[in-house]
């Protein structure tokens, strides 16, 4: 039998934070969003 | 016994999973064959009522009432407190399907021009005003259990779960009134702009929360870690409150907006990675250094397949909320699939997970199938991103007819038959998992083996052989 022991409301936490890639993707996203998306690729129909 | 408020919930959002899913899928018979509207016609049942009782029950029925279950499972038990005012909590589950039931009904009869009992020309606030009234009555009666349970708890730091479930029951109600209610105050475009906060509300702050907080607190519990950091919890909680509200108006990029609210709108979504980000890399890095508890636990690995559905569409959705995008996906079926990704996807997977940890513990009794919870994982998990990429395909092959080549919605048509008839065979393999996840648990009750706590909620893997087993 595996022991799913979860004492019913015990909820341990911790104190991580955001890993490095994650600033690195949301640099490149804030770029693009912010500053190449709404200039450079545009509807043709506008 | 709160135990009977729980049920009720539980097993009523099984009848809505069963049904809700199905009507969407007898409507993608009519994209293939429009002959079939006819034959649904001429039950009363056109096109546009069955979409109406299709998102209203996957909505309302399954995933609201599945997610309150839970609210009723882990409150009290992270609050340390009995549920109070459980008559109140067990009654709103009455009053909740009464609603639904009447708006079944309702919409079928089609009653017109009257304020009560009509149709309202809403997207996803179709249902008639006496439903509506019987949602808000039966959330408020909700709230009145739940928030006295959390005011006297003996646990007195609340756990970030907590926080969602009650800010989630609060976001829902105050979303529901102004989407239902406050909204029919206005006419014209301000009529437009709140309609469009409901419209993305309905998913943001009712179904979201209520699925993270369920989340929040099967993870650890089912990984055996513990949370992954507190910081980025309450980071995500509180940056989704601010920036959801402002989101809604992208759905409205192309109608005659002022501009301003179109930028604030899609500014809004493109900060939503923000919570999404905290919420993920959470979700993902708490079963760090014990995954193979994901193939023990059913409740971990429908929680986790969520979180994954879950960055997957809010990658996609500020990603199509930008102007660069929406002009080219905008009133095409790849909108839908994204809606399909979100709901069907990341939020059926957690209120899966929710049910699968849920039950044993509620009802005393292991699901008797461990090879039937695993067809619906892999249904789930193989089936329904072919059936997401099939729903895709058809938006984009739309897209490119209408947007790029200019052609008709008639010219269009032809063209995307096939992906059309791809997506309705894997749609049926995704609502075969749904039924036999109700099978499941419905079967379990009788036929389960008895669970306590420190089992698994399924019957083990025999993966070891014995020595006496080998030489037999």
């Amino acid at each position: 039998m595996n022991q799913n022991k979860d004492s019913m409301d015990e909820i341990h936490e911790g104190r991580g934070g955001f890993p490095w890639w994650i600033w690195l993707v949301a640099a490149i996203w804030v770029i693009y969003a912010f500053f190449i998306g709404p200039f450079d690729l545009n509807s043709p129909l506008n | 016994m709160d135990k009977k408020a729980i049920k009720l919930w539980f097993y009523s959002s099984l009848f809505w999973l069963a049904l809700g899913p199905l009507i969407g899928l007898l409507q993608s018979f009519q994209f293939l064959w429009p002959e079939w509207m006819n034959i649904f016609s001429s039950m009363a049942l056109p096109y546009s009522k069955m979409r109406i009782m299709h998102t209203n029950l996957a909505i309302l029925g399954w995933l609201v009432m599945m997610f309150i279950s839970a609210v009723f499972y882990i409150v009290p038990r992270l609050c340390k407190v009995e549920l109070q005012y459980k008559s109140l909590a067990y009654w709103a589950g009455w009053v909740w399907n009464l609603a639904l039931v009447l708006n079944v009904i309702l919409i079928w009869a089609g009653i017109v021009g009257n304020p009560l009992l009509s149709i309202q020309p809403m997207e996803y606030a179709e249902a008639p005003m006496l439903s509506d009234i019987l949602i808000v009555l039966s959330a408020v009666m909700v709230i009145a259990s739940v928030h006295p349970t959390v005011v006297r708890r003996t646990q007195k730091r609340l756990y970030v779960s907590v926080w969602y479930l009650l800010g989630g029951l609060y976001t829902t109600s105050i979303t529901y009134l102004v989407g239902n209610f406050l909204v029919l105050g206005f006419t014209g475009l301000g009529n437009q702009v709140i309609e469009a906060w409901w419209l993305h509300n309905a998913v943001g702050f009712i179904i979201t929360p209520l699925g993270l907080g369920v989340a929040y607190y099967l993870i650890p519990l089912a990984a055996q870690r513990p949370l992954y950091s507190h910081s980025l919890s309450i980071l995500g909680f509180w940056t989704l409150m601010a920036f959801y509200p402002g989101t809604g108006l992208h759905h409205f990029l192309q109608m005659p907006m002022p501009a301003w609210i179109n930028e604030f709108a899609v500014i809004s979504s493109v900060l939503l990675a923000i919570p999404v980000l905290a919420v993920v890399v959470n979700f993902l890095a708490t079963p760090r250094g014990n995954w193979r508890r994901a193939v023990e636990s059913f409740p971990l690995r429908f929680a986790i397949l969520g979180a994954v559905y879950y960055l997957l569409t809010c990658i996609q959705g500020p990603f199509q909320a930008t102007t660069a995008v929406n002009w080219f996906i905008h009133f095409t079926e790849w909108v839908q699939a994204h809606a399909h990704l979100a709901l069907t996807g990341a939020f059926t997977c957690f209120g899966m997970a929710a049910a699968f940890y849920m039950f044993p513990r509620v009802v005393g009794r292991q699901l008797y199938s461990r090879q039937l919870a695993s067809w619906c994982f892999w249904l789930m998990a193989v089936i329904f991103p072919i059936y997401y990429l099939g729903f895709t395909h058809a938006g984009l092959v739309t897209a490119i007819s209408i947007n790029l080549l200019g052609n008709t919605i008639y010219e269009t048509l032809s063209a995307v038959w096939l992906s059309r008839l791809f997506r309705t065979i894997t749609g049926g393999g995704v609502v075969l998992a749904f039924v036999l996840f109700a099978y499941l648990i419905l079967r379990s009750i009788k036929v389960g083996k008895p669970f306590d706590e420190g089992m698994n909620e399924t019957p083990e893997v025999p993966n070891t052989i014995t020595m006496e087993e080998a030489t037999a």
